[in-house]
């Protein structure tokens, strides 16, 4: 019995220390840094720029296009310039059918009231298909006033409210124009597509005002971003701001600062 | 004629000496007939036993520690656990892809807001109970048990989001076949199976199971030491400690 005993206070021993020795560590800890979560929110927002930038565009050189008398001239100009195929005019519509890189086509209904935005008209521009949007371009005093509602899968949009000025240079040995856009104000983007009663939101404000270069891309602004997301319970903040040359952005999160290069759409 | 007297008296001496004890027999025959009878009961079969069963080597089997005892417990653990950690993730995998998760904009970044803590394992440990039937066969239940811990945490706070404690438990019926028994060496194979669990945060699966040491020795007498290699459940190899009685 003794000798039981014995054996079994010894084999006890014996098992807790080898238990405890087995523990290891299978797998180090996964990259850890605010950088991807600063990058995958300025993301979204640096989508939306860039999709109203490449709208604002095309409406301004629309608008150029049309204070050209001759057809022959507005078709060239509408080619290569717009890389648009053909616009057709009705009841003050222009509907401009547009052929992208991957020779895919969408069309783009402006309803004007028979005049240009440049000459006081107010437009309001809009695309029905899988990217909708609708942006309503009334004229101010200081500029333009830029209402811009994108969405997507039906649970996803973003809205913003814009002050937007523009420069257009013509050059007058060639039909090509240089676009420069400069906007102040915010966007504000709803997700339901991961919860319907707790979405994520992402709220932009422009600190410094948006500059665009239609050549080049954003090249300045300042955005002060918000992503707010119920579901996690959990809001992150984000400071991005863009400089000319080079032409990066410099994001800050959670006392973290990163330099990256501006990542700019050239098309819808 | 006093050498024919000594020569005479020593030719009788075994004679005088058996009548002598047929005569103590009959003085003291009840007692004896007692405890003979009790060692009769209690020890005859063993000693006859003893006697009979001896192994190729001209070892007493009943004297050899696995045969002496009929029950083992044995504490052990197992590594490598390679295709049947792959079979088990696998189908693990397999479950998640028949539901494909949604991508979204939340748990994109969500992929980015939180990084996993470093993760911890107790592996492989096993504790196996056993209970001889015949000389050569015993029959028992295996149990193995590995643990691995893993935390999502904020990358800014730290602040655990969730821990990802995965479980895989099983229980098994194991045959042991002793295929050699010498003093403090037994060498065996056996075969176990049954059920096991998958548990983790995202789902729990019970999956059949099988553990096999193709060949395994003890060495020692009741306290003794194991190796075995194997396939299955409780790893390639394992070692451990058991203990018979």
């Amino acid at each position: 019995m003794r000798d039981f005993r014995r054996y079994v206070v010894r084999l006890t021993a014996i098992a807790a220390i080898s238990i405890a020795s087995l523990s290891c560590t299978l797998s180090e800890a996964s990259h850890k840094s605010p950088e991807r979560l600063a990058r995958a929110i300025w993301d979204e927002v640096n989508y939306d720029l860039n999709y109203i930038n490449i709208i604002l565009k095309k409406v301004i050189l629309f608008d150029n296009m049309l204070a050209l008398e001759d057809e022959a001239e507005r078709e060239a100009y509408l080619e290569s310039i717009l890389n648009a195929a053909s616009y057709k005019l009705d009841d003050n519509t222009y509907t401009i059918l547009y052929i992208n890189e991957y020779n895919n086509y969408h069309t783009q209904v402006i309803k004007t009231s028979g005049g240009r935005i440049s000459e006081g008209d107010t437009w309001e521009v809009s695309y029905s298909g899988a990217l909708g949007y609708t942006a309503t371009i009334t004229p101010t005093e200081r500029g333009y006033k830029v209402e811009f509602s994108r969405l997507y899968d039906d649970q996803c949009n973003t809205t913003a409210t814009l002050d937007m000025k523009y420069k257009l240079t013509t050059y007058t040995q060639n039909i090509n124009a240089l676009v420069s856009i400069e906007y102040t104000g915010s966007l504000a983007l709803v997700d339901y597509t991961s919860s319907i009663s707790r979405p994520l939101t992402i709220d932009t404000t422009i600190e410094k005002p948006m500059k665009y270069d239609g050549s080049v891309g954003m090249v300045g602004g300042r955005f002060d971003i918000v992503c707010r997301d119920r579901l996690y319970g959990t809001t992150d903040k984000v400071q991005a701001t863009i400089t000319e040359s080079p032409q990066m952005v410099t994001l800050s999160c959670m006392g973290a600062q990163w330099t990256v290069e501006v990542r700019n759409r050239t098309n819808l | 004629m006093s050498k024919i007297r000594y020569i005479a008296i020593l030719l009788l001496m075994p004679l005088l000496h058996v009548g002598a004890r047929a005569q103590d027999s009959n003085v003291i025959d009840a007692v004896q007939q007692s405890v003979s009878s009790y060692v009769a009961k209690n020890y005859t079969e063993i000693v006859n036993q003893e006697e009979e069963q001896t192994n190729r080597y001209g070892l007493v089997i009943s004297q050899l520690p696995s045969q002496r005892y009929k029950n083992t417990l044995s504490l052990g653990y197992g590594v490598l656990f390679g295709p049947i950690y792959i079979m088990l993730y696998d189908l693990y995998t397999e479950s998640l892809d028949k539901e494909p998760q949604r991508y979204t904009t939340s748990s994109r970044l969500a992929d980015n807001r939180y990084y996993w803590g470093t993760e911890i394992a107790f592996t492989g440990i096993t504790l196996d109970y056993s209970h001889r039937l015949k000389s050569w066969f015993a029959m028992g239940v295996k149990s193995s048990l590995s643990i691995t811990t893993r935390a999502k945490r904020h990358v800014g706070t730290n602040e655990t989001l969730y821990r990802n404690n995965t479980t895989i438990a099983s229980l098994l019926l194991n045959f042991r076949f002793d295929w050699l028994n010498r003093k403090i060496v037994t060498m065996y194979s056996s075969i176990g199976v049954g059920m096991a669990l998958h548990s983790s945060y995202y789902e729990n699966v019970v999956l059949p199971m099988y553990d096999a040491a193709w060949v395994g020795i003890t060495v020692g007498k009741r306290l003794y030491g194991y190796a075995e290699l194997g396939g299955g459940i409780s790893g390639l190899l394992r070692v451990g400690l058991g203990y018979r009685f």
